[in-house]
């Protein structure tokens, strides 16, 4: 049995690699690439400790909480790499993609064709559910600091920690 | 030629429709394609009005008090797409325009020549795209070999719809034949006997499919306001779901798996 945390650690790499595949089909500039595997995993290890058992965030609030990671790591991240943050956010966030839920939905939805079984319907109801909240909780998660902090550019945010020492 | 303001207008005019349709066909988001442009036409000391559908644009040019100086609009031919280099060059124009002060003829030069911008190979988008999906493969819970037949039906599907994009299909066509051709590369697997439990497998080997540029990109235009493009986008993506949904089934009912 492998520990939790090296399980996560698994994951999240694996998540970032997702990131960096979807990237590359998306024709994201070379230049960027390091930085969307960066945030993909962070998204995959935020989602995936939420999901520990002792833990308990459920599915939605994990995506959400990887999806806000990337978000706000999007913008020193465009700082950094001189690109729009969406060019970063949106691969990094496809690896959250509720694509088994998606997947299970369309399934239920077929079955339902020979199988006209009330409890059926109440499952395939239920993944359709989690696949529109989980999306919702995604795209709300990555627009968060653009909400918060009311900006039409990054270029107008500063990141950097103010500088403490000097103030003595 | 440089004090020859008279035709400024329209060849700003021509310039941002042109910015504003290579926008939308590469997959930004309405207000991404308003605020490039805004500042565009604010570096060269005048004011844009657009009006943005997700496969129309229409922009009107002011100057302070003098009256409507430009209108112009372009239909777009195909569905949006995605291709991030083409955003991240625009953006970074658009900056270097407020900036360091871009003639028009300079920025027209790189806005003419936005698609010209050389991809990735091939090759190594499907052998990342494969990673990608094995990578999906294994965070849902799946085995070794999943992961391993993931990537090749990943590959197969990929490459198909590469083709069917070369020979310009429709893009749902494109989308049901792919996620055929993904799904049957896991059923013929499955009827050799490589594995019984492929279920991980069927779920994720079509995953590259998925629509996320424009579910993502939805769901930002509902919170913008921009509802009507948010829904069409929407519609778009349900519709992608749609047929990844009838290749899944045409495969399952074909291999008699359901």
């Amino acid at each position: 049995m492998i520990p939790d945390w090296i399980d996560i650690i698994f994951k999240a790499f694996w998540c970032g690699c997702a990131a960096m595949g979807f990237a590359i089909l998306f024709n994201t500039p070379p230049r960027a690439l390091f930085a969307i595997f960066l945030c993909g995993s962070l998204a995959g290890f935020f989602k995936f400790t939420l999901l520990l058992p002792d833990v308990g965030g459920g599915i939605i609030l994990a995506s959400a909480a990887g999806a806000v990671a990337i978000g706000f790591a999007s913008i020193p991240v465009s700082h950094w790499r001189h690109i729009p943050p969406a060019v970063v956010s949106i691969p990094a966030v496809i690896p959250l993609i509720p694509g088994y839920y998606a997947y299970q939905t369309m399934l239920g939805l077929i079955s339902f064709i020979n199988q006209t079984d009330a409890a059926l319907l109440i499952s395939t109801a239920f993944n359709a559910a989690m696949t529109f909240f989980i999306i919702l909780g995604i795209s709300l998660g990555v627009t968060l600091p653009m909400l918060l902090f009311r900006i039409e550019s990054v270029k107008k945010v500063n990141y950097s920690f103010p500088n403490w020492r000097k103030r003595k | 030629m440089r004090n020859d303001k008279s035709d400024e207008p329209a060849r700003l005019g021509n310039l941002l429709l042109q910015t504003g349709v290579a926008l939308i066909k590469s997959g930004a988001g309405s207000s991404r394609v308003i605020t490039n442009i805004s500042r565009f036409a604010i570096a060269y000391g005048y004011e844009a009005n657009v009006d943005l559908g997700t496969r129309n644009i229409s922009i009107s040019l002011h100057q302070e008090a003098r009256e409507n100086i430009f209108s112009g609009s372009r239909s777009i031919a195909t569905l949006p797409g995605a291709n991030f280099k083409v955003i991240a060059v625009i953006s970074q124009l658009s900056w270097d325009v407020v900036e360091k002060e871009i003639s028009l003829e300079e920025s027209a030069k790189v806005i003419n020549h936005v698609f010209e911008i050389p991809t990735y190979k091939r090759p190594v988008i499907l052998l990342f795209t494969g990673i990608a999906g094995s990578a999906f493969c294994y965070t849902f819970g799946g085995s070794a070999l999943e992961m391993a037949i993931t990537f090749l039906a990943t590959v197969v599907g990929l490459f198909f719809k590469q083709e069917l994009v070369i020979k310009r299909y429709n893009p749902f066509m494109i989308t049901y034949g792919s996620a055929v051709l993904a799904a049957a590369v896991i059923g013929i697997c499955w009827k050799i006997g490589v594995e019984t439990n492929l279920d991980h497998a069927f779920a994720t080997c079509i995953l590259f499919l998925i629509p996320g540029v424009l579910l993502i990109n939805s769901f930002i235009d509902l919170m913008d306001g921009h509802i009507i493009n948010g829904i069409d986008r929407g519609i778009n993506a349900l519709m992608h779901a749609f047929w990844i949904a009838a290749g899944l089934s045409t495969v399952l009912y074909i291999f008699k798996i359901l």
